[in-house]
């Protein structure tokens, strides 16, 4: 009975609550400008009721006077204020004072963040809007032009392929890569991102910044944080909603040889192939075989919020890219979900978790045929079947057969808890996981175009793999303030564990080819056994890593800076005799603009110089190199019977001595800002030396490991030195607000040592073609990778000048002439010398931004300078393919040419040789945006705070020289990058998107 | 207050606590991680059906393709007895192989050191890691004599091609070994490991038909007896020959191509033989491509072609030898059933100059290769004879003459030359007979890698093959591949002359 009276009681309360209601309204805004602030909340306290000001600052709040007893105003960025409800009148106007103290910015540090003004590291930041630029699935795609120090490549247009990023120059042989950490969890690649859900990236250039991440540290680290709710402005509640369509678009030809160029051309080697070179059929592949548009799609809903105790922030994204090539595409839908929950003041747990399935579409690899395939040559038939295509095999056909898409799933996410206790101590928990499963299916259905393109039997093969890994991480830091002394100490220890494994089975002659039947067991058992071994695979790994770490920051008066980080890392990686490493760092700061004597320039609004050492290591490696193995079916036949039986002996060989990769680290660095920090720049010299690189020598012949067979040492050296600069302007005049930046890396890079000072072991050659050539060579003395072939010094215009010269047996009038180096008279092995780099000796960026009132313009350019691109696709030449339009200038008798050889079909002039090498320096207008905030206030209708739309042009214009789809030729492997063997062309995209926030 | 900063005092700590514990408990072997999917040395071999794989994989180096003189028969290509073969353009580098210009640096040298070695190896481990194992006595004893008369036949052939090599008998080598005399090789591995070899090896007809192939008291005698007669010790190489041939576990085959074809398989005259199947895979499968790499090019499609039997080979056959006919596939022949065109992109007839009179080589193939059937992968089916009666014969024919024994010498060597077809040899003279076994050696193992040392170890190689470009002083010894050399900083150094 009580009860019920209770609650009528509360009701009749409410009625009668709802009677005495008041109204205010009045404007916010920004007591710096005196602009109008959107998105202030307003909270009326008691009643708990609320609102926030609309896209001019103004607001409409109904309270109850007896209930409330004050009326809050926050923002994030602003220090709140409060007023009592007894002295409000019915209108309410305030300025909001925005809070200097968290204004300043803060840079995400290796497990912690730091005041910019106390960092002694290098560190650059990326934020807001320049995350989101580029229409990619990629949110490393970011950095490109933006970080100086960062080489981003955006190698492919391939639908859902990652660019390749290096930090500092390339640092090792093996994988120079850095490493991403995303919320605290260390991860190898951030495919899985959705850049609208990224809140900051910061790339960690120096040994003072990445010394934390120990063995992991030596390419670089960029630290990712996603977006999250909001503490310490009240009960919120943001809702984000953007969607983008772009269309995609071949951003340049290959200029190839027409039809009857190409004739032309081949009568000349082949005599008497076209009879009538006028009436030859004439199909321009390139044409036939892009898309003119192809779309690519970005949509993206958010809701950010906060309950005080409980914040939260959801995402969900969805990209579909076509590619231009047909049969390509990416799609991919990204669930992100990061909470935290504050239980009481001291104790707070949360989750970060995103969710990534996607799908991809592999492509046909038909660019290297579209570039080779006879411009005489037409698709189809007259029946409509395909038709035989000289030189390279139908790539319609290809695209037609090629059926090969890729599944996966996957997971990434990390589990906290941050106790605070003793005030000024924070003990942090966290458990990360990063999990994926991808299958690959591919099938190949029989088929018959000619003898040189087609299938006999049908054939299928399936891959998975499993991808799993958790880290546990524990810290302990320590914050301090008394007086003048500030400091920060942080200590951890961490352990993580690795697991993959892959599966790969493959099968002919399937009973069928509808998708239905793209299964093992609908395939003839009698190809499982005896095909191709390769096809049947599986590969486990499983590795394991424990460190321990520690970090002091130390600021004496807001002048002096000191850091000094170690971490001890074990990794299960290491022979048992080199399993732990020590990675220690130092570094020092003086904020110069701190000190008295700088109290009246008023030049100088910053002024700071920093330098760190420390080393670093790098443990991306194949974890089974320290282990010697038993190799298995080393099988005998025996018997009047001939059976195979089973036999196994000693296979690699390991090295137990193995130990990281370390890299040391020099750096100095000057920050500045000038006018008020109207002009601000920021300055690094570094010295980057990796020593112990690994590398695989091949073994004295009596140990008996085997032909070629290799074990790995520690046994390289590269030096990559540098220079960095990020100068911007920012200005304000009237209502035009404008910003211009420039930044700028020259690399040095070197190889210092390598396994052995003479001999095999004393220089690496790589750089495949795929026809046997290699084109690429390591030694001491030299970038990593450098080209390697012959120097053309002419073309022989006569036959006194063929037998006067040093030639390769075979050589012929109207061929290239190559340098005889050690003038012996021959043309051999010899005479090839180092013909170019891969690597930019400068790469650079520039951008500017405008906004005039509600609108503004950003232009984004990227470059780099003074690298080599080895043309391979145009010098892999079994056979005879379509030429490159240069061709059509060739030498013709004495005098006609000194560069362009006779036209041929393979011989010499297809050897190693800078004919080859073009000139990959470009400067590329990344990205241009014009932007439109809606102020209209219509929009309060519809509770929308802000509302912009834009139009983007991304890869718009190229200055290059380069005769390819994109001078960006880069590959993973430091020592052959640069090699042109056909790459999925880069686009001109398109777009126009809006962004909404309720 | 108090309790609330107890409480969390008390959590703190807990929590602290039990992070400590796991920490240290799992820490200690956290960083162990053993290699998935792959066995580490350690653990092998541990068990008697371990001993049985290591002792199968010694058998199965026989099937890497570089064991064989590197891949390539670049002995044979070496000899008077065949020219590079194949298309003009394959392996163009044989050539110099051909007219010995090559240098330490030829890509097909070091393949083959290093994968004899790599064959000394796997002995190594049978010989050194089964002793410590609990099983059958006899079978251990077997394994290890087996492994044995193996390393023995991969040093012979180490010696034979580079002299002095580096002494290798535990699994685990000194990265610096320099090179030992040829002679300790032969006193210190060679031999003692044969005699071993003889001592606990069964004969042939004392293993079931299961275990043919592997290694028989006749083998190791056989090889012992071959030794011998390298080391020119005609009495011990008469010896352990006559006491194979009285053995009574070989006769020779009545039909001279029956002791290569694929109907003579592990047959009467066979003494060492590595089996094989037809699969294009090497160990793995069983397959070996030591026959696809001579096989017949083009029509039918059996291989490579290299190996081509030079004029003078085929000119010397005495008309009436049938070994001529079995030994080289001529174009137009046709061989069970299947008739050969050859290479429609090479010559026929190759001429020296442009005049076309003088004929350098016409295009044939080896036939002791030859695998019934159309296909490439017949041939990688091919069962090399390393060892056959025949051998004994004319080992013991050799040594017997040496020794001043030429009634029996003519006896043995006369069993060779009836069942070529040929008349009795009757010349008791000893260095006419001398010269008759030679030649006889090389009628009967044309082709078959051993014209070459036999020219060098009997001082003919200047005489014989001095016009082909070989160098008295330099080619008796193959050059130590340059690797070896720059890897070793010196430590192993190079062979005379080169």
């Amino acid at each position: 009975m009580g009860k019920i009276r209770f609650t009528f009681f509360l009701l009749l309360q409410t009625i009668f609550s709802f009677a005495q209601n008041t109204t205010v309204t009045g404007t916010v805004t920004d007591k710096s400008d005196g602009t109008g602030l959107p998105g202030v909340s307003i909270l009326a306290k008691g009643s708990n009721t609320g609102t926030i000001t609309d896209i001019d600052g103004n607001y409409e709040l109904i309270f109850n006077p007896q209930q409330d007893t004050a009326i809050t105003f926050s923002f994030v960025g602003y220090v709140s204020q409060s007023f009592s409800v007894n002295s409000l009148g019915s209108i309410l106007n305030i300025s909001l004072e925005p809070d200097n103290e968290l204004l300043e910015q803060v840079v995400v540090i290796g497990y912690g963040t730091q005041k910019k003004s106390d960092l002694t590291g290098s560190v650059s930041s990326v934020r807001g809007e320049d995350i989101n630029k580029i229409p990619s699935s990629s949110a490393a795609q970011a950095l490109q032009g933006k970080v100086s120090g960062v080489q981003v490549s955006s190698v492919s247009g391939e639908p859902g392929i990652a660019p390749v990023i290096r930090i500092r120059g390339i640092g090792t042989l093996n994988n120079s890569s850095p490493i991403y950490v995303v919320d605290g969890v260390i991860l190898d690649d951030i495919s899985f991102l959705n850049s609208a859900d990224i809140e900051s990236i910061e790339v960690l250039k120096d040994a003072s910044s990445t010394a934390i991440y120990g063995s992991r540290g030596a390419n670089g680290v960029i630290i990712i944080s996603t977006k999250k709710g909001k503490t310490g402005n009240g009960e919120y509640q943001t809702i984000n909603i953007s969607a983008e369509f772009s269309l995609q678009h071949l951003s340049k030809k290959i200029d190839l040889l027409s039809a009857r160029e190409f004739a032309e051309v081949v009568n000349i080697i082949n005599p008497g192939t076209f009879n009538n070179i006028d009436r030859v059929d004439s199909t321009d592949w390139q044409d036939l075989i892009f898309e003119n548009f192809a779309p690519l799609q970005n949509y993206h809903v958010s809701i950010a919020g906060s309950s005080g105790k409980y914040n939260y922030y959801f995402g969900t994204g969805f990209f579909l890219q076509d590619g231009i090539i047909p049969e390509s595409s990416y799609e991919r839908l990204t669930i992100k979900l990061n909470n935290s929950y504050a239980i009481t003041k001291n104790i707070k747990f949360g989750t970060d978790i995103t969710v990534a399935p996607d799908k991809k579409e592999n492509p046909a690899a038909v660019v290297a045929q579209v570039y080779r395939a006879w411009p005489t040559s037409v698709p189809y038939n007259d029946d409509g079947s395909f038709a035989e295509v000289f030189g390279s095999g139908n790539p319609l056909a290809a695209i037609e057969y090629t059926n090969s898409n890729t599944e996966s799933v996957r997971g990434v996410g990390t589990f906290y808890g941050d106790i605070t206790f003793l005030k000024d101590f924070v003990f942090r928990s966290s458990y990360g996981f990063d999990a994926s499963f991808s299958k690959t299916k591919t099938f190949t259905p029989t088929f018959f175009i000619s003898s040189s393109q087609s299938n006999a039997l049908n054939d299928l093969s399936q891959s998975v793999s499993n991808f799993d890994k958790w880290l546990w991480e524990n810290t302990i830091s320590y914050n301090k303030e008394i007086g003048k002394h500030r400091m920060n100490v942080l200590a951890g220890y961490t352990a993580q564990r690795t697991s993959i494994e892959y599966i790969t089975a493959g099968i002919q002659n399937l009973i069928g080819e509808d998708p239905s039947l793209w299964y093992l067991q609908t395939g003839d058992i009698q190809y499982l056994t005896a095909t191709n071994k390769s096809q049947y695979n599986n590969e486990p790994e499983i590795t394991a890593l424990l460190s321990y770490l520690g970090r002091v920051n130390y600021t004496f008066n807001n002048r002096y800076l000191f850091t000094a980080s170690v971490r001890r890392d074990g990794s299960s990686k290491f022979g048992a005799n080199n399993r732990w490493g020590v990675f220690p760092s130092v570094a020092v700061g003086w904020n110069i603009i701190n000190e008295s004597f700088m109290a009246s320039s008023d030049i100088f609004s910053n002024l700071k110089i920093r330098a760190s050492w420390g080393i670093i290591g790098n443990e991306k490696i194949f974890y089974l190199r320290q282990f010697s193995l038993v190799s298995n079916n080393q099988n005998a036949v025996f018997g009047s019977g001939e059976d195979l039986l089973q036999g196994s002996t000693y296979g690699s060989t390991g090295n137990p001595d193995l130990k990281w990769e370390s890299t040391t680290q020099t750096d100095i660095g000057l920050e500045l800002g000038l006018f008020n920090d109207r002009l601000t720049g920021e300055f690094d010299f570094y010295n980057k030396i990796t020593d112990g690189i690994l590398v695989d020598l091949i073994t004295p012949g009596h140990l008996g490991n085997g032909p070629f067979a290799t074990q790995t040492f520690n046994a390289a050296k590269v030096l990559n030195r540098g220079f960095e600069f990020n100068v911007a302007w920012n200005h304000q005049i009237g209502k035009i607000k404008y910003r211009i930046g420039a930044l700028g890396s020259p690399i040095h890079n070197e190889v210092l040592a390598l396994g052995a000072a003479e001999g095999i072991g004393s220089f690496i050659s790589s750089g495949s073609l795929g026809n046997g050539q290699l084109v690429t060579r390591t030694v001491v003395g030299q970038p990593i990778g450098s080209f390697y072939g012959y120097e053309v010094e002419g073309v022989f215009q006569n036959e006194a000048e063929l037998t006067s010269s040093a030639i390769i047996p075979g050589q012929q009038v109207g061929d290239l002439k190559f340098a005889d180096l050690n003038s012996d008279g021959i043309i051999d092995d010899l005479d090839r010398t180092f013909i170019g780099s891969y690597i930019p000796d400068f790469v650079y960026g520039f951008n500017a931004n405008v906004s005039y009132a509600d609108f503004s313009i950003s232009l984004d350019f990227s470059g780099q300078y003074g690298n080599e691109i080895y043309n391979g696709k145009n010098a892999v030449r079994p056979d005879l393919y379509n030429f490159e339009s240069n061709v059509i200038d060739h030498w013709d008798g004495e005098g006609s040419s000194n560069t362009e050889p006779r036209p041929t079909a393979g011989g010499t002039n297809y050897e190693p040789s800078d004919y080859f090498i073009q000139d990959g320096s470009f400067l590329r207008l990344r990205s241009a945006t014009v932007g439109y905030s809606l102020s209209n206030k219509l929009l309060t209708n519809w509770r929308i705070t802000k509302a912009n739309i834009y139009l983007r042009g991304t890869n718009l214009i190229t200055f290059s020289d380069y005769t390819g789809y994109t001078p960006e030729i880069a590959a993973e492997t430091a020592l052959a990058s640069g090699i042109d063997l056909g790459v999925y062309p880069l686009t001109s995209i398109y777009s126009i998107g809006i962004d909404l926030t309720f | 207050m108090t309790s609330k900063y107890t409480i969390m005092f008390k959590f703190i700590t807990t929590a602290i606590l039990i992070i400590s514990i796991t920490i240290s408990s799992c820490k200690k072997d956290f960083l162990d991680v053993s290699p998935q999917g792959s066995l580490t040395e350690a653990l092998f071999p541990q068990t008697e059906a371990d001993a049985f794989l290591a002792i199968n994989a010694v058998y199965g180096s026989l099937h890497n393709w570089s064991y064989w003189s590197g891949g390539f028969p670049i002995l044979d290509i070496m000899s008077d007895d065949a020219r590079k073969g194949s298309n003009p353009g394959d392996a163009g580098r044989l050539n110099l192989v051909d007219n010995f210009t090559f240098t330490p640096t030829l890509t097909d040298i070091f393949p083959w050191y290093s994968a004899l070695y790599q064959s000394v190896k796997s002995a190594n481990v049978v010989i050194e890691r089964i002793p410590p194992i609990e099983m059958d006595e006899t079978l251990k004893t077997r394994y290890i004599a087996e492994a044995k008369f193996l390393r023995a036949m991969f040093y012979f052939n180490l010696v034979r091609a580079w002299g002095d090599v580096p002494k290798v008998t535990t699994v685990v080598a000194d990265p610096d070994l320099p090179r030992s005399p040829k002679m300790e090789i032969y006193n210190e591995i060679i031999i003692p490991d044969l005699l071993e070899a003889i001592n606990n090896l069964p004969e042939k007809n004392d293993y079931n038909s299961d275990d043919l192939g592997r290694a028989t008291k006749g083998a190791a005698k056989t090889l012992l007896a071959k030794v011998y007669l390298y080391l020119k010790d005609y009495e011990n190489a008469s010896l352990y020959a006559l006491e194979v041939i009285n053995s009574a576990q070989y006769i020779l085959e009545s039909d001279f191509s029956n002791a290569f074809s694929l109907t003579g398989q592990f047959g009467i005259e066979s003494i060492f033989e590595v089996g094989a199947r037809p699969f294009e895979e090497g160990p793995l499968l069983g397959g070996n491509q030591f026959a696809n790499t001579q096989g017949v090019r083009g029509v039918p499609n059996k291989g490579w072609g290299f190996n081509r039997p030079s004029l003078s080979l085929i000119n010397s056959f005495a008309a009436d030898d049938i070994r001529k006919d079995a030994t080289i596939i001529f174009l137009g022949e046709t061989i069970d059933g299947v008739f050969i065109q050859g290479d429609v992109a090479t010559n026929d007839i190759t001429y020296t100059d442009d005049s076309e009179t003088d004929t350098l080589e016409i295009e044939c193939y080896n036939q002791k290769v030859w695998v019934p059937g159309e296909t490439t992968v017949s041939e990688w089916g091919y069962n090399i004879r390393v060892l056959r009666y025949a051998e004994v014969l004319l080992i013991a024919a050799e040594a017997l003459n040496e020794n001043g024994n030429s009634g029996d010498a003519l006896f043995y060597l006369n069993q060779i030359r009836t069942r070529a077809g040929l008349i009795d040899f009757t010349e008791a003279e000893q260095t006419l007979l001398r010269n008759e076994i030679i030649d006889q050696r090389r009628f009967e193992f044309a082709m078959e890698g051993e014209r070459f040392y036999d020219l060098v170890r009997t001082g003919k190689a200047p005489e014989i093959l001095g016009p082909l470009g070989f160098i008295e002083g330099k080619n008796e010894l193959f050059p130590i591949p340059q690797s070896e050399i720059d890897l070793s900083g010196g430590a192993i150094t190079q062979n005379p002359g080169w």
